[in-house]
Formats: structure tokens, sequence, C-alpha cells
């Protein structure tokens, strides 16, 4: 029987179980992913070479992921409780023992809890098969070292959660047991103190400011701090917020809404008595918002970042492929390739001379990169005289000397000091050495060509008997180095904030849809008296504008501190922040007209059944 | 001569689609209210008492029939045409007060003149009239939870009368009050209609609260059943509507 009762409440209000539900399944694939992919370690470094850091990286964010699953399963779980306590009551009214509803709400937590596991480790599974392949497409590898399915990961998900889901039971059970009869039944009728102690706000106020500004201060030095500032950044940052959301910001409208200047205009009451309402139940769920929020919109950013890093380090390479003398295979892959500009150069060797035609050099100019911190400007190098030498030994810049560099054969080994001379024909001819002559490609699209590039850089290491990929300084092995190494960092970028950005999703939409039942007679009783459906629509969007603007804004900031610790990785994380800060700002957006579309459903449909 | 407030001329409301099974709420329905008037419905559940209220109060349209309140005819305002007449013409009291919890009494009590755009000083001297008059000025800077269920009411009563409408309409008021607190609110509101002619009309399970009224119209199946118009003492008043209660209950067992 006790089985039965805890089971049709669950079938009963399946709704409310399912967003619930939709949360924990979320939090158990997310944490199932990471632990698949700690638990990789062999497809980690075949991908990410420079492990160490990401690594670290990846455990802070496996640490917070905790944490916020944490919360969010106790906040879930007490709402269901606070929920659920009126039925209770009138359970014990008819006799029930509280040992027999204690006995239900474990049941019904760990039914809810198991079920989650199974449906969240299946979903795990798929979303770590299909993020492999994805990864896997665009590296251009084949890698059979990355299982989806991983028993060890199953085990540390499923014990992790069911401990989880043990304490909250007991939680719940204490809590339940510290309950009165009376107050389970008149459950509804009990509301939150509206007269907040002053000095216990002003002084977690206080504590949250400094709490933040000190996590900013060892994230703005964090080149100093190093790994210890992230870790203080990361303690600080999660409490100061949460403890803005729980003293700051519900002081704020509170001080809003008693301005009767600015409150008395409209509906503006109303809207600031809900937000007064929303900020003090909402606020557990506003800190974890914006720490997500944080999480998320950094990761999307970083992995952009790097993204962006590897257009640069491509372009460092001008030509698209250089090739010393084709032979008759090359020549044959050469005339496929598409849309292409193709430069002939005649050389001399003899050692490390090079003599060039200064004809050829003036009709073709070869490409300069002019290097300022890590930003290229790419220009024609014309600045020479018949006759010229150039080597590192007569002072000649660098970039000139590596404008040269590229045009030489990237399938021989490393010149030390290479002198290059600038001749008249005549001088050429006469000059000692091997000749020979350079083809200089170009095409349009390096990218959409790949499959030749690769067949000539295979065809030229065997002519010129290099083993090694590394030591061949092609454009197509720069670029299968940097792209391994940035797919590796995007797809972690794109893993922790699809991740996070899910838990985000969740964990506000539980919230909204809970919260609007609640809300339902506060909006009949302003339609009774007499406000429009529109300015009921327009109190609802500003409503939950400012449940979002405020977690969204402050999550910002937190990312443009947060990105400062990418500087021990790549030269401007801040560079391009833009694409990123827009697309996860459209998709913010989006969910918020979605959100306020379930809650004026929730709140103006009953109206209609009236 | 009184002119009337409310006018209901053969209202009629049905439940449900053409075709599929209807209810009929309301078959009929014909009455005056005249400025001034304190007048209670009563009825047995399912009479249609809510139903009525519901047209009267513009949040429900009547299948036939029309409806006119402060000579406005309001079965054919659309909606925010209808929204408006509600915030100006009409007040509400609820059975379960409906206060806003995280506001204050007197923010409570603005409410209404706020929607209107009435300036904040003007605000504050209704809110301190309408106080006085329900004599809650005292518990004015009070949350609802801090006080007691009488005093919400007063303060819902004072909410609902703030911005003087034409019609002040009543559901249950007394429905979650105790005996004292429900006798102390039928008291204010019949010193609001006896001293300013305020116009009420309330719906009412209780023949207490309804013998405070000066007329009474009963409701069943739909239907003016009896009207009943208070003569002598309030005492006799109870007596007489109590017989007619009697008399409804027994009536439907018979059916």
């Amino acid at each position: 029987m006790t089985w039965k009762l805890a089971l049709i409440n669950v079938k009963k209000r399946w709704q409310d179980y399912l967003v619930l539900m939709m949360g924990l399944i979320i939090s158990v694939s997310i944490f199932y992913m990471f632990q698949t992919l700690s638990l990789n370690v062999k497809f980690l470094e075949e991908v990410i070479p420079t492990i160490s850091m990401v690594a670290f990286i990846f455990q802070l964010g496996a640490v917070l992921l905790g944490i916020i699953t944490v919360v969010y399963i106790f906040y879930a779980n007490s709402f269901l409780l606070s929920m659920r306590k009126k039925e209770y009551g009138m359970y014990m009214m008819l006799g029930a023992k509280k040992k027999k509803i204690k006995q239900m709400m474990t049941i019904e937590t760990l039914f809810i809890g198991f079920l989650s596991m199974v449906v969240g480790i299946m979903l795990g599974v798929v979303f770590s098969t299909i993020m492999s392949q994805v990864l896997l497409n665009q590296l251009r590898v084949s890698s059979n070292q990355y299982n989806a399915f991983s028993f060890s990961a199953v085990v540390v998900t499923f014990i992790f959660f069911l401990i989880l889901f043990v304490l909250t039971a007991i939680t719940n059970a204490s809590k339940f047991s510290k309950t009165k009869l009376l107050d389970l039944l008149h459950e509804d009728q009990q509301s939150e103190k509206h007269r907040p102690n002053k000095l216990k706000t002003i002084s977690l106020t206080i504590v949250s400011v400094i709490l933040i500004m000190i996590g900013y201060f060892s994230l703005w030095h964090v080149k100093e701090l190093a790994l210890a500032g992230l870790v203080i950044a990361l303690f600080t940052i999660t409490f100061g917020t949460f403890l803005f959301f729980a003293a700051l910001l519900p002081a704020v409208i509170s001080a809003f809404k008693n301005n009767e200047k600015f409150s008395r205009k409209g509906i503006r009451i109303f809207t600031l008595s809900q937000l007064s309402f929303k900020s003090s139940s909402l606020s557990k769920v506003l800190g974890m918002v914006t720490m997500l929020l944080a999480l998320s919109l950094g990761a999307i950013t970083v992995g952009d970042a790097f993204n962006n890093y590897k257009e640069a380090l491509i372009k460092q390479a001008p030509y698209d492929a250089v090739i010393f003398n084709p032979d008759e295979a090359v020549s044959k892959e050469m005339a496929k390739l598409e849309g292409k500009e193709e430069r002939l150069y005649h050389i001399k060797q003899n050692n490390e001379e090079f003599y060039f035609l200064y004809d050829e050099l003036r009709e073709q100019p070869i490409t300069m990169n002019n290097q300022t911190g890590f930003t290229l400007k790419a220009k024609p190098f014309t600045e020479f005289n018949e006759g010229d030498s150039f080597s590192t030994n007569n002072g000649t810049e660098f970039s000139i000397m590596s404008a040269f560099g590229q045009i030489m054969n990237p399938y021989t080994s490393y010149l030390n000091a290479p002198v290059y001379h600038v001749v008249s024909q005549s001088e050429f001819d006469q000059a000692q050495g091997e000749s020979g002559v350079i083809h200089v490609l170009m095409v349009d699209d390096f990218e959409g060509q790949l499959d030749i590039f690769e067949r000539i850089d295979t065809l030229e290491m065997a002519r010129f008997d290099l083993e090694d990929a590394e030591t061949s300084n092609s454009k197509f092995a720069l670029y299968s180095m940097i792209s391994m190494m940035v797919s590796g960092f995007m797809f972690m970028g794109a893993f922790l904030g699809i991740a996070f950005l899910a838990m985000l999703a969740s964990s506000l939409m539980f919230k909204i849809l809970s919260g609007a039942y609640q809300d339902i007679g506060r909006y009949d009783m302003l339609r009774k008296i007499g406000v429009g459906k529109k300015k009921l629509l327009a109190s609802i969007y500003k409503e939950i504008l400012v449940v979002f603007a405020v977690p969204g804004i402050l999550g910002t900031i937190h990312v443009l501190f947060g990105l400062k610790m990418f500087e021990l990785l790549m030269p401007e994380p801040y560079s391009h922040i833009w694409l990123p800060f827009v697309i996860f700002a459209a998709i913010y957006l989006l969910y918020y007209f979605i959100t306020v579309k379930l809650y004026q459903n929730i709140v103006l449909k009953s109206e209609k059944n009236q | 001569m009184n002119h009337s407030v409310v006018s209901v001329r053969n209202l009629k409301k049905v439940y449900g689609k053409k075709g599929e099974k209807q209810y009929e709420a309301l078959k009929n329905i014909s009455f005056e209210v005249e400025e001034g008037e304190f007048v209670g419905i009563m009825g047995p559940s399912g009479s249609g008492k809510t139903t009525l209220l519901n047209m009267l109060s513009a949040l429900d349209s009547p299948t036939q029939g029309e409806v006119t309140i402060a000579g406005n005819n309001i079965t054919g305002l659309n909606e925010q045409q209808l929204s408006d007449f509600r915030a100006t013409n009409i007040g509400f009291i609820f059975q379960d007060f409906n206060l806003l919890e995280n506001l204050t009494m007197s923010q409570n009590i603005g409410l209404p003149l706020s929607l209107q755009g009435v300036s904040s000083r003007k605000i504050d001297k209704k809110i301190k009239t309408i106080a006085e008059i329900l004599d809650i000025t005292q518990i004015l800077s009070n949350y609802p939870t801090e006080v007691s269920g009488g005093q919400k009411q007063r303060v819902a009563a004072a909410r609902a009368l703030v911005h003087q409408p034409q019609l002040l309409l009543g559901d249950e008021p007394t429905g979650a009050l105790d005996s004292k607190n429900a006798k102390n609110l039928l008291e204010a509101l019949r010193g609001l209609n006896r001293d300013y002619q305020t116009t009420i009309l309330m719906v009412t399970h209780d023949p207490m609260s309804a013998s405070y009224c000066k007329r009474i119209l009963f409701i069943q199946d739909g239907m003016i059943f009896k009207e009943l118009r208070r003569e002598g003492s309030q005492q006799e008043f109870y007596q007489n509507i109590l017989a007619n209660l009697s008399h409804v209950d027994f009536s439907e067992s018979q059916v």
C-alpha cells in the first residue's frame, strides 16, 4: 500500500516530477559525460596534446558541476516536499503514522532518483557517442580509443548520485519529522517573512561584495597567483554570487518597491511585488543560474577564442603549398587543385646560399608578414635592389628572413644561417649551385581541398625521405597540428557550454513553472479589479526579464574576469568575444521568450476556465 | 427617485458548445439594483450565484440578455474596454482576501489607484480617507501576514472602495472569517452603505451575513426564486431568511 500510494503520487503530479527529472537526467548525463571523458585518458592524450593544463581546468569544471548538482537536487527535493506537505498532512489526518509517510517519501525520492539515473546514463552514452563522432570527423582522425560506454564511468556516476539521493531522502525525512501536523495542513497559508533583518542584509551584502571582489582580484592577477588564484576565485565567486542573490538583490528590489514615487505607476507596484517575492524565493536558483551562465558562456567563448587563434596561426603561412621541382605524381595532384594561383621562382642553391632572380621577385613579390604581438599583417616585400643579400648576419629583419623562408622547400631540414641573394639573370647564370624551380601555390579554398593537399604532403614526404610529419614545414602539416589542438579545446568548450546551458535551462524552467501555480491567484485578482490582459502581459515580460537579466549581467561580468585566466593559454582571450557573446545572448533571449510563454500559459490560461 | 446602478435583463448563460452536452447555468434572470442599495444574493451551491457575479463584473459574457451597470451596457464591450470599465466602476471583495503578501496594507489599497495613473500625493490622501472610514489606519504599514483575517478583509474592502466605484461586489466576503470578524466587516459595509450611499451587492451563503442587506434575491437552478425585502428589525429579517432558506431546502429535496 505504501508503495502504491507513493507511486500514485508520482503519477498524479507527473508534470512537476517531469520538470524535476529533466534537471536530474541532464545532470546525470553530463556527469556521466565528464566521467567518460576523464576516464578515456588515452583518447584525451591523442586529441589534446597539451593535456596537463586542460585536465586541470576540466577538473575544476567537474568540481563545479558537483557543487551545483548538490544544490540543485537539495533545492528541487525540498520544493517537492513543500508541495506535498498538505497531502501528507491529509494522510496523517486519516491515521497514517509518520514512519509510514517517511517510508513513502523515501520510496518516492529513490524511485525518481533511480529513474533519472537510468535515463540519464543512457542519454549520457548517446551524448558522448555523438560528441566524439563530431569531434573525430572534425579532426579527420580515426580513433578507437574512445568508448562512449565505460563501465567505470557508470559505476562512478551511479555511486555519486546514489549517495546524493540517499542524503536527500534522509534530509527530507528529518525535515518532515520536525514539522507539526497542523503546519503540514496549513502549508499554503504560511508565507515568508517580509520584514528582513536589516543588519543581516547589510552584513551579507558586504560579505558578498567582498567575496566577489576577492575573486575578481585573484582572476585579474592570475599570472602571479597561478593555480591558487583560480581555486580562490572559484570558491569566492561562487559563494559571493549566492550571497548577492540572498541579500543584495531582495534589498534593492524592496527599496524600489517602497519608493512610492517610483512604484506607484500603473502596474509597477505589482511587478515589483512579484519580483520581491521571486527574488527571495529564487535567490538560490538565481545564484546557480549566474554561475552556470558564467561557466557556459565562458566555455563557449574560450572554445571560440581558440578557433580564432587557429585562423591567426594558419594565416602565418601565406602559401598553401610550396613545391620544389615537382615530379610527375605531384604535378598531377597539383593540376587537380581548383581556383589556384601558381608562381614560379627560379632558384640556385649552394649549401645555405640561395640565388633569386631580381626580375622574378619584382614581378611577383614574396609575401612578408609584419608581426606586432599576435596580429599579422601581410604585405608584399618590395624594398630590395639588384645585388642585395639578406641574412641574419648582415642584420636583415626577421620578417624578411621568414618571407624568404616561406618559399623554401618545406620538406628539407632546418636551415641554420641561410643567405638570400637577389641577382640579375647574368649573375644568376654564373652562380655556383644546384638550380631548380619553386612552385608556390595559393588556392581560394584551402580547407575545401584538404584531400589533395594531404596527398601532395604524403608524396612529398616520401620523395624527400621524411619519416615524421612533424619535421615538415608545409602548410598542411601546420594545419593538422593546429586543428588537433584547437578542436580539442573547442570540443571541451562546447561540451562544457552545452552542459551548463542545459542545467541552467532546466533549473530556470523548473523554478518558473513551479512558481507560476502560486501566482495564478494574484493574476486572477488583478484581472478582477480591472487590469487588462496587455498590462498583465507587460508585467510578466518585465518581471521575468529582471529574473533573466540580473544573473545574465552578473554572469557576463564573471566571464569577463574569468577570461583573464586564459591568458595563460593563449595570446588574447578578449579579442574575439563578440561572436560567442552575441550567439549566447541570442539563445538566452530566445530562452527568455519561451519562459515568458510558458509562464503566461499557466498564469493567464486559467482565467479562461473560470 | 434613485436611478438604477445595476440593471439585468433576460440574462441567460449556457455552458458547453452546441451539439455537446449543454448546461444552463442562468435561465432568464432580470432584476435591478438602485443606487444606495445593499443587496444580497443567496442560493444553494450550483444555483448560479457565481455565474451571475461573473456576468455582473464583466468577467464572463452572457449567452443572451443584457447587463447595464451605471448606465453602461457592458455586454457589447471588448476586452480592453471591459478591463477599464472594471477598473473604474467596480470594486471587488474576495472570499480569501487576495491581498499581495509582500506589499504593505497601504500599498495594497493604493493598487487600483496606481493602475488608473493617479498621482502619488492623491493616492496617499485617498488611502488615508478610506482607512479612517474602515478603521485600519494603525495597520497601514503592516504586511498581510502580520494581521488578523478580519483586518485583512477590511483592507481588501478598502482596496475595493478606494477608487470610489459605482458598485461594490462581494463574493462571500465573510466566508473566511469567524463570526466576530464577520460581524465587524458587515457593520463596516453597512456603515458605508448608510453614510456614503455605496451600492453593495454581495453573494453569500450565510443567513447572518445576509441579514445585513436591505434586500435579498434567492436564486435556485439559475432562476430568481424569491425576493425578500427587509421591513422590520434585523432580527425579524434574519428569521425570515431562515424560513425561506428552509423552504428552498425543502422544495429541493422534493425534486
